[in-house]
C-alpha cells in the first residue's frame, strides 16, 4: 500500500495520500513536506463521518467518491469499503486527471486485498 | 490576413458581443472572452475581462476565462521566462516567473518559484513579496489571523531587505491602516518619507492614520485575531452583489429554481442557504418542507468549510458527492450555499455544466 501511494504522489500536482479509517486511524500515508499526518487524519475523519451521517439522513446511499475543491487546492475521497484513500492535489491539474489517478490507485489498493 | 477575414471576423465579434450585452453575466462575458481569445483579439478580451472582473468580482466563469485570456496573452513571455529560469537563472528570474504565474493565477506554479527563489537567493526582497502578496490576497479571502500575520511578516522580511521600496512600504502601511495597527502603518509610512520627503500619498496617509484611535491590543497577532473574530461574527459584511441581492429578496431565488430543476434530468431537490446558514430557497417545497434538509446541508456545508480551512488550501468553494444512487452537489457562490440533490438517471457532467450555468449567468439576470 506504501509503495502504490509513494507512486501516486509522484504524479504531477499530488501533494500527498492517506488511507484512514473512518474514526481517523491511519492506514498508510506518503504526505509532502507541508501536510501533518495527525492534522490530515483528523480532518479526513471529520468530513467522512459528517458526510455519511448526512447523506443518510437525506435517504441517500454511501458516498463512493467525494471530490472538495477549494481556492488553493482539492482533496479526494475514496471510499473502499474497508476504509477510505485521500488524496490531497494541487489545483494545477485538471479533475479529471486526478480522478483517472486517484481511482486507478484505488483500484490498486483494493486488489492488494489488505484488511483494514 | 485578408481583409475579408477581418471583416468576417469583425462581424462576428460584433454578434457575440450583442448577444453577451443582451444577457449580460458573468457567463456570456466569459464566452465572449473566449471568441476573442480564439480570434486572437486580445485587446478586445482584456478589455472586457477587466470590465467584467470589476462588475462581478466573486464569479469563477469569469476567472477562469481571464486566466485563459492571460495563459493566451503571455504564451511567449512564459516560455522565456521558464528558459532563463533553466539556462541563466538568478534572484530576478524567479521572481519575473513567479510573478507571471501569479498573474495567470496558477499560485501553486507562483509559490514554488517564489521559495526556491527565497531558499537560493535569501537577500533579494522579490521573492519574499510574490509570497506575501498571495499570502495577504488569501487573507483578504478567508480573513483568517494566520494567513495575515505570515503576509506581515514576508513583507516585513522584504523591507528589511530593501528599505527604499516606495510600493512595498505603502502597501504594507495600508495592510496595517486596514486592520487598525496604527503604530505599525505610521512607522511604515514615516520610512517613506525618509527617502521621498515630499511624496503626497505618503503625507495624505500619515494625517489620516495620525486621525485614527489607537488599538487596544498590544501585540499584532490580538489585533488579527479579535478581526477574525469580528468577521466571524458577521460584524464584517462580506457580502458581494449577487448575496445582497437574494438575501434581501430570497423570493426572486425561489421562483428561479425550478427552472433548474427542469433543466437537469434525475433533479430531486436544491436547497440554498444565505451567507448566516439561514434557509432562502428551495425546490420543491416550501421553506417549512425544507428545514430538515436545510439542517442537513448546513452540517455538510460545515465539515467541508472547516475542512478547507484546516488543510490550509483557503476557502471551500464546490464539492461533489457521488454515490450509487445518485449525486449530492454543494456550491459556495458569493457566501451563498447551494445544495443540489439528484437521482441515478442523471450524467455527472451535465448536472455540473447547468448548476454552473444557474449559478453564473440565470442568478445574474
Amino acid at each position: 500500500m506504501d509503495q502504490i501511494l509513494g507512486s501516486l504522489n509522484k504524479v504531477a500536482g499530488v501533494k500527498g495520500s492517506m488511507v484512514v479509517t473512518k474514526d481517523g486511524s491511519v492506514v498508510s500515508e506518503s504526505l509532502g513536506p507541508d501536510l501533518e499526518r495527525d492534522s490530515v487524519a483528523a480532518v479526513s475523519s471529520l468530513v467522512i463521518q459528517v458526510s455519511e451521517r448526512s447523506l443518510t439522513s437525506l435517504g441517500r446511499k454511501s458516498f463512493t467518491q467525494f471530490t472538495l475543491t477549494s481556492a488553493h487546492g482539492r482533496m479526494v475521497f475514496v471510499n473502499m469499503d474497508v476504509g477510505y484513500l485521500v488524496v490531497i492535489t494541487k489545483m494545477e491539474m485538471s479533475l479529471e486527471q486526478v480522478l483517472l489517478e486517484v481511482e486507478s490507485a484505488a483500484r490498486k489498493i483494493r486488489g492488494t486485498g489488505k484488511r483494514i | 490576413m485578408g481583409w475579408w477575414s477581418d471583416l468576417k471576423t469583425k462581424k462576428e465579434l460584433g454578434d457575440a458581443r450583442r448577444s453577451m450585452q443582451s444577457a449580460r453575466s458573468p457567463y456570456s462575458i466569459g464566452k465572449f472572452i473566449d471568441r476573442c481569445i480564439d480570434k486572437n483579439r486580445f485587446d478586445l478580451a482584456l478589455e472586457e475581462a477587466e470590465k467584467g472582473n470589476l462588475e462581478f468580482p466573486h464569479s469563477e466563469a469569469l476567472t477562469a476565462a481571464y486566466k485563459r485570456l492571460i495563459r493566451a496573452v503571455h504564451a511567449d513571455d512564459l516560455k522565456n521566462g521558464r528558459n532563463e529560469v533553466r539556462k541563466a537563472p538568478g534572484p530576478k528570474a524567479y521572481y519575473k516567473l513567479a510573478r507571471l504565474y501569479k498573474k495567470m493565477r496558477d499560485l501553486d506554479q507562483a509559490i514554488e518559484l517564489a521559495r526556491k527563489g527565497v531558499e537560493l537567493y535569501p537577500n533579494f526582497e522579490g521573492n519574499y513579496i510574490v509570497l506575501a502578496d498571495i499570502r495577504y490576497e488569501r487573507f483578504q479571502r478567508d480573513m483568517r489571523a494566520t494567513d495575515g500575520l505570515q503576509a506581515i511578516d514576508l513583507f516585513e522580511k522584504a523591507v528589511d531587505l530593501n528599505r527604499e521600496n516606495y510600493r512595498l512600504l505603502f502597501q504594507l502601511a495600508e495592510i496595517y491602516s486596514a486592520i487598525g495597527a496604527r503604530t505599525q502603518a505610521l512607522e511604515k509610512a514615516e520610512m517613506i518619507l525618509e527617502f521621498a520627503p515630499d511624496d503626497r500619498n505618503a503625507v495624505a496617509l500619515i494625517e489620516k492614520l495620525r486621525k485614527m484611535k489607537p488599538s487596544s491590543f498590544n501585540s499584532l497577532k490580538e489585533l488579527l485575531e479579535d478581526f477574525e473574530r469580528r468577521v466571524a461574527a458577521g460584524a464584517i459584511d462580506r457580502a458581494g452583489a449577487l448575496a445582497s441581492r437574494y438575501t434581501r429578496n430570497p423570493d426572486h431565488l425561489a421562483r428561479k429554481l425550478p427552472a433548474l430543476g427542469e433543466s437537469i434530468e434525475g433533479f430531486e431537490r436544491a436547497v440554498i442557504l444565505g451567507p448566516k446558514n439561514e434557509l432562502l430557497a428551495a425546490h420543491p417545497g416550501s421553506g417549512s418542507d425544507n428545514r430538515e434538509f436545510a439542517e442537513t446541508f448546513k452540517r455538510m456545508f460545515e465539515a467541508a468549510i472547516e475542512c478547507s480551512l484546516r488543510m490550509d488550501i483557503s476557502t471551500f468553494e464546490k464539492g461533489l458527492f457521488d454515490a450509487e444512487d445518485g449525486f449530492v452537489y454543494l456550491l459556495v457562490i458569493d457566501q451563498l450555499k447551494f445544495a443540489v440533490m439528484c437521482g441515478e438517471k442523471t450524467k455527472k457532467n451535465h448536472l455540473l455544466g447547468e448548476v454552473h450555468r444557474f449559478v453564473e449567468h440565470d442568478l445574474y439576470l
